[in-house]
C-alpha cells in the first residue's frame, strides 16, 4: 500500500478530531476528539518509520501513547471537578475560572 | 488488488466510519464505544505497517486503559442528558468549524500530494518487534524513557491532588 494512502487517512482522521473539538460541547467528546488527533499523529509516525526504514518512529509513537495516557488521567480528574462544580458536562457552562 | 490492499481498505473504512459515528453520537457512552472500535482499526493499520509492538500497545493502552478510564468517568458522572434541555450547537460556530476543517484538510492534502517521499532503498523494513523497539528504547532513548515515567508519576499525583482538593474544601 503506498505511503500516501496512509497519510490521507491520517489527515482525514485528524480533521475529524479537530472538527469534534471545535463543534462538540460535551466535555467527553472534546477529550475523545483530542485522542483521535493524537492517534492520527501516531499513524503518521509509524508510516514514516516504515518509509524511512527507521524504527525511531515506533519509539516516538510509544512516547505519544504515554503522554496521551497522562493527558487523559489529568483531563478526567478536571472533568470530575468540573462536574462537581457545575453539575454538567457542557463546556459552555464553564463561565468562570474561580474555584 | 491483493490481500494487503483489501485489509487496508477494511481497516481504513472501519477507522473513518467509527470516527464519524463517534462525532455524531449524542450519548458520551455510545461515542466512547465507537472510539474503541476506531482505535482497534488503528491497531490493525499498525499491524499492517510492520509495527507489532505499536499495534499491541494501541490495543492495551488506548483501547484498553485510556478508554476504560474515560468510560469509567462517564459512568461516574452519569448526567441524565435526556432529561435536561439539550443545547444545540451554535450555527455560526459549526459553520466556522467546518470552514476551518475544510481549509486544514485542503492544506494537508496538498502537502501530502506535493511531498517528496523517500525513494524505496530496496532494503527490507524489519518489523518493529518488542525486541527491536526495546533495544532502541533503552539504548538511544533511555533518558526520554525515564522522563516519561516521571511524567506519568506527575500525572498520577496531579490527578490525586485534583480529586482530593474538592473534598477537603
Amino acid at each position: 500500500m503506498p505511503t500516501t494512502s496512509y497519510l490521507y487517512l491520517a489527515v482525514a482522521v485528524f480533521a475529524l478530531g479537530l472538527f469534534g473539538v471545535l463543534v462538540r460541547r460535551n466535555v467527553f467528546f472534546v477529550l475523545m476528539s483530542i485522542e483521535l488527533m493524537l492517534n492520527a499523529a501516531n499513524l503518521v509516525f509509524v508510516v514514516f518509520a516504515k518509509s524511512h526504514n527507521d524504527l525511531n518512529g515506533h519509539v516516538l509513537a510509544f512516547f505519544v501513547m504515554a503522554i496521551a495516557a497522562s493527558e487523559a488521567c489529568v483531563g478526567l480528574a478536571i472533568v470530575i471537578l468540573f462536574f462537581k462544580k457545575w453539575a454538567s458536562t457542557d463546556i459552555s457552562d464553564a463561565v468562570e475560572m474561580k474555584q | 488488488m491483493n490481500v494487503a490492499h483489501l485489509f487496508f481498505y477494511v481497516f481504513a473504512a472501519l477507522t473513518l466510519l467509527a470516527a464519524v459515528v463517534m462525532l455524531t453520537r449524542k450519548s458520551a457512552l455510545d461515542g466512547a464505544i465507537c472510539l474503541v472500535v476506531c482505535f482497534l482499526g488503528f491497531a490493525g493499520l499498525y499491524a499492517m505497517l510492520d509495527a507489532p509492538f505499536v499495534a499491541a500497545m494501541q490495543v492495551l493502552v488506548y483501547a484498553g486503559a485510556i478508554m476504560m478510564l474515560i468510560i469509567f468517568v462517564i459512568m461516574t458522572v452519569n448526567t441524565d442528558e435526556s432529561r435536561r434541555a439539550v443545547k444545540k450547537p451554535v450555527l455560526v460556530g459549526s459553520i466556522v468549524a467546518t470552514v476551518i476543517m475544510v481549509v486544514c484538510m485542503t492544506l494537508f492534502f496538498t502537502a501530502v500530494r506535493g511531498a517528496k517521499l523517500p525513494s524505496d532503498t530496496g532494503e527490507a523494513f524489519l518489523p518493529g518487534t518488542v525486541q527491536r523497539v526495546g533495544k532502541l528504547l533503552f539504548a538511544n532513548h533511555v533518558l526520554n524513557f525515564e522522563m516519561i515515567s516521571l511524567l506519568l508519576l506527575t500525572a498520577l499525583v496531579g490527578a490525586l491532588v485534583l480529586g482530593k482538593r474538592h473534598k477537603s474544601s
